[in-house]
């Protein structure tokens, strides 16, 4: 399933600051990454990757450096900033109440959104 | 898709991306506005990207060719992820670049709305299609020219010699410092007199309104006077509305040659020779009621003026003559211009201001040619400044000019406040159906709103609620100054005082034009009388013009609200 754009713009920096908390990741992984934990809803395309990330960068939220691959090609990874960690954790706790908000009105498929967010 | 890529293929450092998936980095580098070192980090990481990619399905037993489409068709439009990625690598750039950015956008912003603001202050043009002042000159025309006073006017203020400077605008008395100046203006102006004489007599004043006739009218009278003429070369502006341009310079000619009469009837009261006096006063009056047939508001107010002025003077003249007026003299008083004047010559009459405005219009708006058009702000800027509108300079009338009503608004706004005033104008100072029509206008006066809206009205249409009501001021003293010579006429022939007006043989108009009851007249104990208006306050001050206000202690009329605190206007005693 495909999410309506508006309403993955306001979820995406939230979600790829989550996934890269829990490792450095280069553009390629972290597609794959969020299109797997998300089962599939939050695929990106590299049209809206790129652009996100470098506004995360530009705010400050991540930041990035080149490293080698195994292959011997370079991979730029990304990595939240103390100040992006401290934005995920207003965001995340902002992004629970809301979940619980919608459960309220739609059920318990809002629970599978918050478990996937605690992991 | 057709895609040609090299196999087998593998992804190491020397690998080169296949040409659809190379052309996508490029087509987004290029279009995404970045600097050079900005250009290399994201075509690395984009190639990185699709490299990964590649390798990736390689390893899942994807094909090459169909790894290579997966991620063509996959990236989205290179033109919106280039527009993206620009956006998000500026925001990323340093802060000084950001504020040389910001200046040169405020600057480029500044100098657009500087160039709109231009072309605005001068877009469009007038299309003057209708020449008023041959409209106006045709109702002077109506009249056949041996009818007309002005050609003769025109010759005597050719020779009149104008008065030193020094002198001012009083008029001196016998025993006066400058009397013996005055008295050598007037004789330096003999040879003109008969021409007075001889004009005042004609059926209207005839003015042909002609700005080019005008000012070799102004030269020549500063070359008899040995004065400067050089700003009379000056080029006429071809976007004024040429009614608002108008040269009236006969006016204050007029007034001049009002009061050289008046010096004249002073010399001969001088010499107690009183027909020569009130003969001269006679001439003024005349040359005063002969203005009232111009055509413009202005022509009438001079006339107005000089009617006031002569009135008054006569009014004196026959103050000194009461006890030993003669037969001859009270044949003198008899045949003037005063005693036999028709009753409606003095009379507000403003259709010209119609044909002004329409001028005006058709200089400050566009026309379409069916009536309608937008104000241009700056030619409302030029007429607002001729006029002498208060404000703070062009940039405020600019102002207004934006939040202007269109010309058709405007004409229908303008008639429609036109059809209130002649509303006034039909109605005597005294009928209480003036007071409706007075607050319209003034709902219309007070309304910013309103006022902003239609700000070339406020600031062209001149007050004739107020022009009219000083004219029919005027026209009383005329009716009062009748009244005073019939009864000095009585007084001469029956040796007292008439008991009442009523008993007057010519019976007079004695109508006070703010009450529209007679005139107020007391015979006092010792002879003398009183003839007075009780005024616009509508208040009996018992003749006394300069009476405080009392308004509590006497009656008053449910038109006060409508007028001033203005006392008692007395005629009589000087």
């Amino acid at each position: 399933m495909q999410l309506e754009r508006e309403l993955l713009k306001g979820v995406l920096p939230l979600a790829v600051l989550r996934l890269l908390r829990r490792r450095p990741m280069y553009g390629y992984e972290l597609v794959n990454e969020m299109s797997k934990r998300s089962d599939g809803v939050l695929k990106l395309g590299q049209s809206t990757l790129y652009p996100l990330l470098y506004n995360l960068e530009a705010q400050g939220l991540v930041e990035s450096d080149w490293q080698s691959s195994e292959n011997g090609r370079k991979r730029k990874y990304y990595k939240p900033t103390d100040k992006g960690i401290k934005r995920l954790e207003r965001d995340l706790t902002q992004w629970e109440a809301l979940v619980r908000g919608m459960h309220e009105l739609v059920g318990p498929a809002a629970d599978m959104q918050l478990a996937w967010i605690r992991q | 898709m057709t895609v040609k890529a090299q196999q087998p293929f593998e992804v190491n450092d020397q690998s080169e991306l296949p040409d659809p998936l190379q052309a996508i980095v490029e087509r987004v580098v290029r279009s995404a506005r970045l600097w050079p070192s900005e250009r290399r980090d994201v075509r690395a990481e984009l190639e990185s990207h699709f490299f990964e990619g590649m390798r990736d399905m390689l390893e899942d037993g994807v094909a090459l060719d169909e790894s290579i489409e997966i991620l063509h068709d996959s990236f989205g439009d290179p033109a919106t992820a280039a527009k993206l990625i620009g956006r998000s690598k500026r925001k990323g750039r340093p802060m000084i670049w950001k504020v040389t950015i910001g200046i040169l956008l405020t600057l480029t912003a500044s100098t657009v709305l500087a160039g709109g603001l231009a072309a605005y202050l001068f877009m469009g043009e007038p299309t003057p299609t209708v020449d008023y002042i041959e409209q106006i000159n045709a109702q002077v025309e109506q009249t056949p020219e041996e009818s007309r006073a002005w050609p003769i006017l025109h010759d005597a203020l050719l020779a009149f010699r104008s008065r030193p400077r020094s002198e001012g605008n009083s008029i001196p008395y016998p025993g006066d410092a400058n009397w013996r100046d005055a008295v050598a203006w007037v004789l330096s102006n003999q040879n003109i007199m008969p021409l007075l004489e001889e004009a005042s007599t004609k059926e209207t004043y005839g003015f042909i309104y002609d700005n080019r006739v005008s000012l070799e009218f102004i030269r020549q009278r500063a070359i008899l006077n040995g004065e400067d003429n050089a700003a009379m070369d000056e080029v006429p502006d071809p976007l004024m509305p040429p009614t608002l341009s108008l040269l009236l310079p006969n006016l204050s000619e007029m007034r001049e040659m009002a009061r050289m009469l008046i010096v004249d009837s002073r010399m001969h009261m001088q010499n107690d020779d009183f027909g020569h006096a009130f003969h001269s006063l006679d001439i003024a009056l005349r040359l005063g009621t002969l203005l009232m047939s111009g055509e413009t508001i202005i022509d009438q107010l001079v006339g107005r003026a000089i009617i006031e002025m002569s009135l008054g003077e006569m009014l004196d003249t026959v103050d000194a003559y009461q006890n030993s007026l003669t037969e001859d003299d009270l044949d003198v008083i008899a045949a003037s211009h005063l005693m036999t004047m028709a009753p409606d010559v003095i009379r507000p009459r403003f259709e010209g201001e119609q044909l002004m405005f329409r001028d005006v219009v058709q200089y400050v708006f566009t026309d379409d040619g069916k009536g309608n058009g937008r104000p241009i702000p700056s030619q409302f800027a030029k007429v607002c400044s001729i006029m002498g509108v208060k404000g703070d300079g062009d940039i405020e009338f600019l102002a207004k000019a934006a939040v202007h009503a269109d010309r058709r608004e405007t004409l229908d706004q303008y008639a429609w406040l036109w059809d209130r005033m002649a509303e006034l104008r039909n109605l005597p100072l005294y009928d209480s159906r003036r007071a409706t029509t007075v607050e319209v206008l003034d709902a219309f006066n007070k309304n910013p709103e309103k006022r902003g809206r239609f700000a070339l009205i406020a600031n062209v249409l001149p007050d004739l609620s107020r022009a009219d009501r000083m004219i029919r001021e005027t026209a009383m003293t005329q009716r009062a100054a009748v009244v005073v010579l019939d009864i000095l006429e009585f007084k001469a022939k029956h040796g007292e005082l008439p008991a009442r007006l009523g008993m007057l043989e010519q019976k007079p108009d004695a109508t006070d034009a703010y009450s529209g009851l007679n005139l107020r007249y007391t015979v006092l104990d010792d002879g003398e009388f009183t003839l007075y208006s009780i005024g616009e306050n509508l208040i009996d001050d018992g003749g006394n013009a300069e009476a405080t206000d009392q308004a509590d202690e006497v009656e008053v009329s449910d038109q006060a609200d409508e007028v001033s605190t203005a006392d008692d206007i007395v005629y009589w005693p000087r």
